[in-house]
């Protein structure tokens, strides 16, 4: 009797636990998910306003960012150069040193190295942009101002060197799996033939593993376009067009961060933020596509 | 190394790529070991001095405001905000990705889903901080308030904990599921006694790092649930002050360097704590898959 | 357990709008440079009588909570529009936008701010000139003469670095306004974030020249002011109408202020708030009055 009232429960939950998960999880998962979808009508939504009043490619490439000018004039060109600048700069030490950590970690180090550079990497990654922010304000800038006689030391190559080390641990987490994945059996048959290891490494390895490394870096490339904090404590917000590396600057997300507070509701100039924002949207979804297809021909390289 | 019989059948110049490019990567590896520890020891020895009892256990005194005093408010809002944002991001993202791992039947919807997670996981501190001041402080009447800035931190924290619960539930041992299912028992069931059990500290060790980035995230919580100066204690309904947005505060204003690295000393210690428990979990979760 | 935290996190979720009602919590939000003013303020009034009625015994014995949050002038009208803050801070004239936008309120003024053209006391031109002229203004703000000698063929050759609030900032926009009109201000100037970061950047570069609250130069004997066409920044001046560069300090809110609010505003008025604001180097409103 009681074996079949057993059996009864369990058929029961079966009956109704499974269908109630199954909705529950779903719900979660849209509900999620739909945040994206959710961020992307309010940005595009609240820049829409901008119609009508700029056009999109003085908006973009007019030079003059002065909203309380009449009528205001509200170029952007400035704050996507310097993002510019700072993910250039930022990228062009990230890239060849994350890679670098990834090519250690994966083909040399030693097991102990290994296991102690990987939770290095993630404290790294770890750090809040704030901090990072701060620790930039009280070394780099001060450096800056006596080694190059800088009257103040904040400058887009403050912010793209911080903005680089916050980005290095994501290029080099994700470039380390995709020389992980590369299998054994490739790489020893190019060491049986003979060659050095950086041959093989070179014409075996790397070449499979790109698409992998390349996703890492457009991941790195996204984190420094959206990295708002440590480049705007850094960068000196100004808003004239930067003409090299250590001039001042202002990040899209500086622009964005600075003036949305100052800016009333409905104005144009509030209506060119939410646009600002809107191009930065953009710029990260194309990214996202762009490591999606990536990871495609790595999947097809891989079978 | 230079005994290996394989180099001697190259010529030098082969010899000087291999040497360079070890030497190279050594250099890399340990500049990612470094630069950790320098910037963590920079700000860990220069912060120890500011800490005493009086600086985590007061408010912030002083003109301007945080000067003196302390950051007690500050280490309160954080924990409520965090607390809020674990709250609802954790069960929404470990009941998705079960529905990712277990339920969704269809590969395509899984590979769709995960590229919005990624996607999402891709967006701008910034934008969840605009949307959540558009929409949640303003639109959903929430206020600035723990409450509006918890759950944008939830927005933000949901596809991490998504993504890493997702790849943990499929580290799982697929025969497992499909005897137990053999057996008759619902799928219910065999998510929560064979498998959640198993994916658990991989679970753990993703929420761990997604709550440590959300203690450490400044700009969504600076327009939705942050104020400067706050004397009452963190309810949901109440601006806080946070950690992060105090250090803001403290550099953007040059108030004080002195507590600034303080500030950022606590925040640390918090980052290494958190990091130190998702290390563990993740040793534990490898020792059990073997 | 997980359930459990589920139903609890729901319930939080249904509940939380209405505990909102608790309206004896103030939030003011708004421009960085009022934030001390009403900081300190709140300060002195919560530790002097810590609950509400004691202040006003109309009130409730409820315990005072005052709270204040940057953001800037805009912020500030924009949280009073979205009902997000009990007052808004703005330390500017009210644009006209705003104005419509806010229909029937209040904009009490506190204090008012004179704004200084200051540099440090070591500065090649402070110490050699007391006084600038506004034409002479226009030339070094618009970055027409990039040097110290260019202004000046007695002077070093030393870059002028001028530092300047963002374009929006309050501050700013009386700059814009009184001397430069059409002509943006120097590409090479240096934006700061906060009074707080110009004045430490002021202070540490004697090459350096700004805009910056008269309270705040008034507090530091290490910078001082040029008079504009011979008018000093002084209370009097100020209050007279003589020097033109000041702004007023508003609490802005919605027609009828919740009492609470209305009693800080009391406090902040009187002698002992006002002294406040005297204290901070601003001119209290009992002075120009």
């Amino acid at each position: 009797m009681a074996q079949v009232m057993a059996q009864d429960v369990r058929q029961l939950s079966r009956m109704t636990l499974d269908p109630l998960m199954w909705t529950a999880s779903l719900a979660a998962l849209l509900l999620g998910v739909s945040t994206l979808f959710l961020i992307i009508i309010y940005v595009l939504y609240q820049a829409s306003g901008l119609i009508g009043e700029i056009s999109l490619g003085a908006f973009l490439f007019s030079e003059a960012w002065v909203p309380l000018a009449e009528p205001p004039r509200l170029g952007i060109m400035h704050a996507w150069m310097s993002t510019l600048y700072v993910t250039a700069i930022s990228l062009l030490v990230a890239v060849p040193l994350g890679v670098g950590i990834a090519l250690f970690t994966a083909e040399l180090a030693p097991p102990a190295a290994r296991a102690v550079l990987q939770p290095c990497l993630e404290v790294l990654a770890g750090i809040p942009s704030v901090v990072y922010g701060f620790f930039g304000f009280v070394t780099l800038v001060v450096w800056f101002e006596a080694w190059f006689d800088m009257t103040t030391g904040v400058s887009i190559l403050a912010a793209g060197l911080i903005v680089a080390i916050t980005v290095t641990p994501f290029i080099a987490s994700t470039a380390t799996e995709a020389l992980d994945a590369v299998s054994a059996g490739d790489r020893e048959a190019g060491l049986s033939l003979g060659v050095t290891r950086f041959y093989t490494i070179r014409r075996i390895v790397l070449p499979r593993a790109m698409p992998g490394i390349f996703a890492g870096v457009v991941l790195g490339f996204a984190r420094a376009i959206g990295e708002t904090l440590a480049a705007l404590m850094l960068i000196g917000n100004s808003v004239a067009i930067p003409g090299s590396v250590l001039d001042r600057g202002q990040t899209l997300t500086g622009l964005v961060a600075t003036e949305l507070g100052e800016a009333a509701v409905g104005t144009p100039k509030y209506h060119a933020l939410f646009a600002a924002s809107a191009v930065l949207m953009v710029l990260i979804l194309l990214i996202n596509v762009g490591i999606l297809l990536a990871k495609k021909r790595l999947l097809r390289h891989g079978f | 190394m230079a005994s290996n019989p394989q180099w001697r059948l190259h010529q030098p110049r082969a010899l000087l790529a291999e040497r360079l490019f070890v030497a190279g990567a050594w250099i890399a590896g340990s500049m990612g070991f470094l630069l950790p520890v320098a910037i963590i020891g920079y700000l860990l020895v220069n912060g120890i001095g500011v800490l005493s009892w009086e600086f985590i256990s007061a408010p912030p005194r002083g003109y301007p405001l945080g000067l003196h005093g302390g950051i007690l408010p500050a280490i309160q809002g954080s924990l409520a905000v965090t607390m809020v944002a674990l709250g609802v991001a954790f069960p929404l993202a470990v009941a998705s990705a079960i529905y990712l791992a277990e339920y969704a039947e269809h590969p395509r919807f899984v590979a769709i889903m995960q590229f919005l997670a990624e996607c999402l996981a891709a967006v701008p501190a910034l934008l969840f901080g605009v949307l959540g001041y558009g929409l949640l402080v303003v639109q959903f009447g929430l206020g600035i308030s723990a409450l509006a800035g918890g759950l944008t931190l939830a927005m933000m924290m949901y596809p991490v904990i998504l993504i890493g619960s997702h790849a943990a539930l499929q580290s799982v041992d697929r025969s497992l599921r499909e005897s137990a299912l053999a057996m008759g028992v619902s799928r219910a069931y065999v998510i929560r006694r064979a498998l959640l059990p198993r994916a658990w500290p991989g679970i753990i060790a993703a929420t761990v790092l997604a709550g440590s980035h959300a203690v450490g995230s400044a700009v969504p919580v600076l327009f939705t649930a942050a104020v400067v100066q706050t004397r009452s204690a963190p309810s949901l309904d109440s601006p806080v002050m946070t950690l992060p947005t105090h250090l803001f505060y403290l550099v953007s204003e040059a108030v004080s360097f002195e507590h600034a690295y303080g500030t950022a000393f606590v925040l640390l210690v918090c980052l290494l704590f958190a990091n130190t428990c998702a290390l563990v979990l993740r040793r534990r979760l490898r020792m059990r898959g073997e | 357990m997980r359930h459990a935290l589920l139903c609890a996190v729901l319930a939080l979720l249904i509940c939380a709008p209405s505990v909102r009602s608790d309206d004896s919590n103030l939030l003011l939000s708004g421009s960085t440079t009022l934030i001390p003013i009403v900081t300190n303020a709140a300060e002195a009034f919560t530790t002097r009588y810590r609950t509400w009625n004691r202040f006003d015994p109309a009130l409730p014995a409820r315990p005072i909570v005052i709270e204040t949050a940057g953001g800037g002038s805009g912020q500030g009208v924009r949280a009073v529009l979205d009902g997000v803050a009990s007052a808004g801070m703005v330390a500017r004239e009210l644009r006209e936008q705003e104005l419509e936008r806010l229909g029937s309120h209040q904009a009490v003024r506190v204090g008012i701010d004179a704004v200084a053209v200051a540099a440090r006391s070591d500065n090649p031109l402070r110490s050699q000139r007391q006084n600038l002229t506004a034409a002479e203004l226009h030339r070094l703000l618009s970055g027409e003469v990039a040097t110290y000698r260019a202004f000046d063929s007695n002077l070093p050759d030393r870059e002028v670095v001028l530092l300047v609030r963002d374009a929006s900032a309050g501050s700013a926009v009386m700059i814009q306004r009184q001397f430069l009109g059409e002509t943006p201000v120097s590409p090479r100037a240096l934006q700061m974030s906060s009074q707080g970061q110009l004045l430490r950047s002021l202070q540490g570069n004697p090459h350096t020249l700004a805009y910056i609250s008269a309270g705040l130069v008034n507090a530091h004997d290490d910078i001082s002011a040029f008079a504009i066409d011979g008018v000093q920044p002084s209370d009097d001046n100020v209050v007279s109408g003589a020097y033109e560069l000041a702004r007023p300090l508003l609490i802005v809110h919605r027609d009828t202020p919740n009492p609470y609010l209305a009693a800080f505003m009391r406090f902040l008025l009187g002698p002992d708030g006002q002294a406040i604001v005297a204290d901070l180097g601003y001119i209290p409103v009992s002075a120009a009055n």
